[in-house]
């Protein structure tokens, strides 16, 4: 096994680990606001100490007290009977305090490895770290302050949302990564924005539920006919603002919506969306605008 | 139409000019830039693909060639220049694009098929 796959294994197995709080920082609970219950925002740490949790017994040539998952006798990684209650099997990798690559939180390794060496406790591993495009293990680095309104916050806003959809909502490190970004995130406009963008697609009459009601953050009603002056002209603004016609969708998903409107298709003669359905009717562009929401994965 | 600034070109430089300027075209997508730069980028790939197509034979078919490629901005703006000319190659490439649910890329592959085969094929420019 190359160095890679074994840090990549190592990396892996401490976040399945009963005892994952161990790899959180020691002081992830000072990001959080004062009022703020720490083991519901970091679960983990609800996990942090069992009475009942085996530790190594005295006496047998490697330091004892500390926890363990198994019984080992005479220093021996041999396995026991009792590690075929163990599903991963033998993933104690000893004191890896000082470990370079425990240096950052969030320096979680691509799952190379092989799935024969676990059991699977949980769904498919992240995937898309190589070459099929997909998203990377590792958070986006928090800025020290809110990024710049535009392109860098979106920018840092879809890395996150990414990141979040790939390692699942309710992973720790996202615990921690949220906890974090709250500290540099007032408003949570950010953090709802973020969040909003792993929505699984819904219904047309759940999108429309919202509309017109106080703002979501993390949300925007979204025209699904397009609202431009050409629009208005001729379909009339009772049309263009009637309920039928609005959807309360993710904000990030509304920009992308927005921008593929904008952008170019040969598949439309070279003419942006937005230009090409300028002259067609009603039902036309409504069909067009129920599909890129379809496409988008806003609509189910 | 020739463009004269691709027409002097070798095609081999033109799949490869047409892989860069589709990469930068999906950064600039994915970084928000203006929309201005992402359709100055697409008439540029348009032009490449108007050139290939002029060319004895019709040339586009050599952009199979980026169909390997790692930018799935790149595998799709090549499999849609081929999409009407080698369609059994083509579509796969960005079917899978498609169910990627790497968006803002997997939902323009989308629209590409709605458009080709799908619901909005009676709309598409042919």
């Amino acid at each position: 096994m190359s160095d890679k796959n074994v840090l990549s294994r190592g990396q892996q197995v401490r976040w399945i680990r009963p005892d994952a709080n161990r790899w959180m920082r020691p002081d992830a609970v000072r990001y959080l606001s004062p009022d703020a219950n720490a083991e519901e925002v970091f679960p983990a740490l609800n996990r942090k100490y069992s009475p009942s949790q085996p530790r190594t017994p005295a006496g047998n040539g490697i330091e004892s007290g500390r926890w363990t998952a198994r019984t080992r006798t005479g220093g021996s990684n041999m396995s026991t009977p009792s590690d075929n209650a163990s599903p991963m099997g033998n993933t104690d990798f000893g004191d890896l305090t000082g470990s370079s690559d425990l240096s950052g939180l969030f320096e979680i390794a691509p799952s190379d490895f092989s799935i024969g060496d676990f059991t699977q406790l949980a769904g498919d591993p992240p995937r898309g770290m190589g070459d099929n495009g997909g998203p990377p293990l590792e958070s986006p680095e928090i800025p020290t302050e809110r990024p710049a309104t535009g392109g860098p916050l979106m920018t840092f806003i879809r890395a996150g949302a990414a990141w979040v959809g790939a390692m699942g909502r309710n992973a720790a490190a996202v615990d921690v990564f949220f906890g974090m970004l709250k500290q540099i995130d007032e408003t949570n406009a950010i953090l709802n924005t973020i969040k909003s963008a792993n929505d699984p697609p819904k219904s047309l009459e759940e999108l429309q539920e919202r509309v017109g009601l106080p703002t979501d953050s993390g949300y925007e009603d979204h025209h699904i006919v397009n609202q431009h002056a050409g629009n208005r002209s001729v379909f009339g603004d009772e049309a263009i603002d009637s309920p039928n016609n609005l959807a309360r969708i993710p904000v990030l998903k509304h920009i992308e919506i927005s921008r593929w409107y904008s952008s170019r298709s040969d598949r439309f003669g070279g003419l942006s969306p937005r230009d090409f359905l300028r002259d067609k009717s009603w039902d036309e562009q409504m069909q067009v605008g129920l599909d890129i929401m379809r496409a988008q994965g806003v609509l189910k | 139409m020739s463009n004269s600034r691709f027409s002097k070109m070798v095609v081999e430089n033109l799949v490869s000019l047409h892989a860069d300027l589709s990469a930068k075209q999906g950064h600039a997508q994915e970084s928000f830039l203006s929309m201005t730069i992402v359709n100055r980028l697409g008439k540029q790939i348009f032009d490449i693909n108007d050139e290939l197509k002029s060319r004895p034979g019709d040339q586009r078919i050599v952009l199979i060639k980026l169909f390997s490629n790692p930018d799935p901005w790149v595998r799709f703006n090549a499999a849609s220049a081929v999409l009407d000319i080698a369609t059994a190659s083509a579509r796969p490439i960005i079917q899978a694009i498609a169910d990627s649910k790497n968006y803002p890329v997997a939902a323009h592959a989308g629209m590409c098929l709605s458009l080709f085969d799908g619901e909005l094929s009676h709309l598409r420019v042919r």
